[in-house]
């Protein structure tokens, strides 16, 4: 795999999963695309009998998601709150509008998690791997793992539905 | 049942779904299951602005690295001095073939000195021994003496073509008409008539008399 293909397979699992952390689109494009050109700068050095290509991808990137996190702390930033999903102003058709929200809320419902479950949510539904190899990524045990999706779905899933009631 | 057991198919039922997209009944809870659903099929990368461009701009830099990587084998000495040695063999070696492909060519004036002068050349001890080094000449070339016509595939005519060069006025394209075979003295030849021109194609025998003027010193 050259990495044009590379980026070609894995853009949009990698923009997803910093989506989730970073929320702000624009601040999401500019951590993807510093993953992918630390990606590049590394690809030489990629070894693929260490890791699948997937599990080493998402570790730069969860390294830029800290990077992002601990700069954006430095600069003292307002919260993220603020990014939440804005209805455009031009005209859009009312189902498109409807799934941005939905979008949003999604984002939202993430954002309300505790860091290490929006981590482990992020990746799980992102990346689509394991929760093998995301014990092994997050040094959690597997059935930790398990354990944290199903409470941070459950408790999504409240914050949804009491949304949804409004 | 205990949440470690919930989780466990949960997560069981959920990499299903990850995995073949479809939804299950998760009966202990349906709608976590459908939330992860949800998340599943959930996409933002649709928003992204730079998606095109950072591609573009990767894909460059990726060429880029191999200019860099070309850059740093440069800087290492042995790799520099390994490298311009193969660029001298692969300038070389074309010269050298040629010079090869010029042998034949530096014999034949050694072979014009035994046909013309070949009782003082049979004295001479060195140019005999150089003589004789020299390869053979091929039957024709005994044959023929000197001159040795070069192996020529038999002349044959050719349906009409037309001549890939139209005429700049207002003629009509510059046609080639098909050639006419006949019988020669010594020989064989071709005759073409265009449409100004009638030309003939030989094949034969010639005597180093019929090129040259023989004067003997």
């Amino acid at each position: 795999m050259n990495f044009t293909e590379l980026y070609d397979r894995y853009f949009a699992k990698v923009y997803n999963y910093v989506r989730y952390h970073v929320r702000l689109p624009d601040e999401t494009d500019d951590v993807t695309g510093k993953v992918f050109e630390a990606a590049l700068n590394r690809f030489e050095t990629y070894d693929a009998a260490r890791a699948p290509v997937q599990a080493w991808l998402f570790t730069i990137a969860r390294n830029a998601v800290i990077d992002w996190a601990r700069a954006r702390n430095k600069r003292n930033e307002v919260s993220l709150d603020d990014a939440a999903e804005q209805p455009g102003t031009e005209p859009r058709a009312e189902a498109a509008l409807e799934k941005k929200e939905e979008a949003g809320m999604l984002l939202e419902a993430v954002a309300g998690l505790d860091e290490r479950s929006r981590d482990i949510i992020a990746l799980k539904f992102s990346s689509g791997m394991t929760n093998r190899d995301i014990a092994l990524m997050t040094g959690l045990g597997e059935s930790n793992v398990g354990i944290v999706i199903y409470r941070a779905v459950k408790k999504m899933q409240a914050v949804l539905e009491a949304k949804r009631k409004l | 049942m205990k949440e470690a057991e919930t989780a466990e198919l949960f997560n069981k039922e959920l990499d299903a779904l990850l995995q073949d997209g479809r939804g299950h009944a998760f009966s202990p809870d349906p709608g976590a299951m459908a939330l992860a659903g949800e998340l599943a099929r959930a996409d933002f990368s649709g928003q992204s602005l730079i998606k095109e461009s950072l591609r573009e701009r990767l894909a460059g830099n990726e060429a880029g690295g191999l200019l860099e990587a070309l850059r740093s084998l440069f800087s290492n000495n042995y790799a520099r001095a390994a490298i311009t040695a193969a660029v001298l063999v692969v300038a070389v070696l074309p010269l050298a073939r040629r010079h090869a492909g010029r042998a034949p060519e530096i014999t034949a004036p050694i072979a014009a000195a035994r046909l013309l002068l070949p009782e003082e050349a049979a004295h001479e001890r060195g140019p005999v021994s150089r003589l004789r080094a020299a390869p053979e000449p091929s039957r024709n070339a005994r044959g023929g003496g000197l001159f040795a016509s070069i192996p020529m595939a038999r002349l044959e005519t050719e349906p009409l073509k037309d001549f890939p060069i139209t005429s700049a006025g207002s003629g009509s394209p510059v046609v080639l008409a098909e050639g006419r075979e006949v019988e020669l003295e010594n020989g064989s030849g071709i005759v073409f008539e265009t449409e100004g021109e009638v030309f003939t194609l030989e094949r034969r025998i010639i005597t180093p008399e019929d090129i040259f003027e023989r004067r003997v010193i």
